[in-house]
């Protein structure tokens, strides 16, 4: 039996090659994005199936979204005698944080475990070694396609999203908190800056990197049959998600930084 | 400029997966318009010296030469062309299951048309994807999808696929594993028939030692579309078969059909027990 030390260090060399493989992923499609040759009836059928396929649940979460932040914050705001200040909470915290971060969750759990198992399972039924004998090179086949098509449909999406989201918001405005609806929508519209904008639309094309490349990692490095399968699929969400929400933080600092020096 | 007379040549090649040796010092060569029946029992590497022979693993240490050209430190975008003169037939068959048979087949055309330098029409592709499932025997299922075809229509899909640009090199890896027996008389069949008629060199790994004789011992005969012994009408064809048994990560014999009955080495008679 391997010693603790032995097993702690293969477990550091499995994590940090890991790492490796998937930065080595990342640089392979960055290096090929350009290249011929180019699949673009790939990408556009990656579209719509990533961007028009996520559409209604990302319509549906967004409505209810923003109907209960306007839930929890109306009552706040009448006690305080503003509650016209609840169209601009509501809509900053949509634009800025919950709408491209809730969004890029739900495309995770959607597109990421879709890249997994389909890569995956073409992994393990010999499809990629097939792929690569025939001569096509499944990096510019299938992770640009995927990634390309990510990038471009999440920030759409949280266009969207953050719109039906004031939408919820402007309905349960109306008719349960009992704001006046020109108000409130004059409000949440007024209260979007450049800078409000920049910042919810940055970071949907990093979390479409992270769903798309973390997918496509997990379902290219699958072991062990149809198990494995499983097994990838339900990694790629976790790691995906956590990495979306781990790397806000970091995009929120460095956007609030390149906000306050541009005076957006 | 004459055509290698070497088509494949390992020299002392040897694979790990982290502390477990797979291959070692593994060293042959595949001469011009020869079949080397690679056997072994299960887990010896047989299928891993295909996928080491077209580049889609590297050894970690060794060279291995293909069709004159050192593949060991060639990049992945430099193995396209010389992929493009060997065929493969999967063990899994690899058929892509959301592409029909007439896309499966006419994928490495389509793609050279759509992305590269060929220039085919539609119905010339169609033509030749006909002429190779009628080869196989398929034309029929053109249209059908890989699910709809039983394992051995999908390993004859395999093989059309492999086909379709008539490659000089067919790298087979058990096209008659889980195959009834007159399934697998088909596909060894086709098989000698391209070997015959097409001279074709191969690589075929299989664990089933009567595939090896019957490569060997048998040629196409085009009366009638079948096989008949090598030795017949008075006359001695040579099938120019050989058979690489390998063993604990090496090779364990190599030589002829004649050869291996006649050697008294205990493996080897338990192998052919």
């Amino acid at each position: 039996m391997a010693s603790p030390v032995s097993a702690l260090n293969d477990l550091l060399k499995e994590k940090v090659a890991a790492v490796q493989d998937f930065t080595l992923l990342g640089w392979q499609a960055a290096r090929k994005v350009f290249g011929k040759p180019r699949y673009l009836a790939d990408t556009l059928d990656q579209m719509d199936i990533i961007g028009v396929g996520s559409l209604p649940i990302v319509v549906l979460a967004s409505f209810f979204i923003g109907a209960v932040l306007v839930l929890q914050t109306a009552d706040q705001f009448i006690r305080f005698g503003s509650p016209g200040l609840t169209g601009d909470v509501v809509s900053l915290a949509l634009v800025r944080e919950i709408g491209p971060v809730i969004i890029a969750l739900l495309v995770a759990g959607r597109v990421s475990s879709g890249i997994a198992s389909e890569l995956g399972s073409m992994l393990v039924s010999e499809q990629i070694d097939a792929m690569r004998a025939l001569g096509t090179d499944p990096v510019k086949k299938l992770v640009i396609p995927r990634l390309v098509a990510t990038i471009v449909m999440l920030p759409l999406l949280t266009v969207v999203g953050d719109f039906v989201g004031l939408v919820g918001g402007l309905v349960v405005s109306k008719f349960v908190a009992r704001i006046n609806p020109v108000q409130f929508w004059t409000r949440a519209y007024n209260a979007i800056e450049f800078g409000d904008a920049f910042q919810g639309l940055t970071k949907p094309f990093v979390f479409g990197l992270i769903v798309a490349l973390v997918g496509c990692y997990y379902g290219l490095t699958t072991r062990g049959g149809t198990q494995g399968v499983g097994r990838s699929t339900t990694q790629a969400v976790v790691v995906a998600s956590v990495l979306i929400l781990v790397s806000n933080l970091f995009i929120t600092k460095t956007v609030l930084w390149i906000n306050t020096l541009m005076g957006w | 400029m004459a055509e290698p007379t070497e088509v494949i040549r390992f020299d002392r090649v040897r694979l790990a997966f982290g502390s477990h040796v797979v291959l070692r010092e593994v060293s042959f060569t595949l001469h011009h318009g020869e079949t080397l029946v690679l056997l072994g029992v299960t887990g010896t590497g047989k299928t891993l010296l295909l996928k080491l022979a077209l580049g889609l693993l590297r050894p970690d240490d060794g060279r291995i030469r293909v069709l004159g050209a050192d593949i060991t430190g060639l990049e992945e975008e430099a193995l396209f062309p010389l992929r493009e003169k060997l065929g493969i037939v999967f063990q899994e068959m690899a058929l892509f299951d959301s592409l029909n048979v007439y896309e499966n087949v006419a994928y490495r055309l389509i793609e050279e048309t759509v992305h590269g330098d060929l220039e085919l029409s539609d119905e010339e592709i169609e033509r030749r994807v006909r002429d190779v499932l009628r080869f196989v025997g398929l034309e029929e299922a053109i249209w059908k999808m890989p699910d709809e075809l039983s394992g051995g229509m999908k390993r004859r899909v395999g093989l059309a696929r492999a086909l379709i640009t008539e490659p000089p090199v067919l790298l087979y890896d058990s096209p008659t594993a889980g195959l009834d027996p007159v399934t697998s008389q088909t596909i060894l069949t086709l098989i000698i028939k391209l070997r015959d008629t097409r001279q074709a060199s191969a690589l075929y790994v299989t664990q089933r030692l009567q595939d090896a004789f019957i490569l060997a011992n048998n040629v196409f005969d085009e009366s009638n579309g079948g096989l008949k012994p090598g030795k017949s009408d008075g006359v001695a064809h040579d099938t120019r078969t050989r058979l690489l048994l390998l063993r604990d990560g090496g090779i364990h014999f190599e030589g002829t059909p004649e050869e291996i009955l006649a050697a008294r080495d205990p493996y080897l008679q338990r192998f052919l027990a």
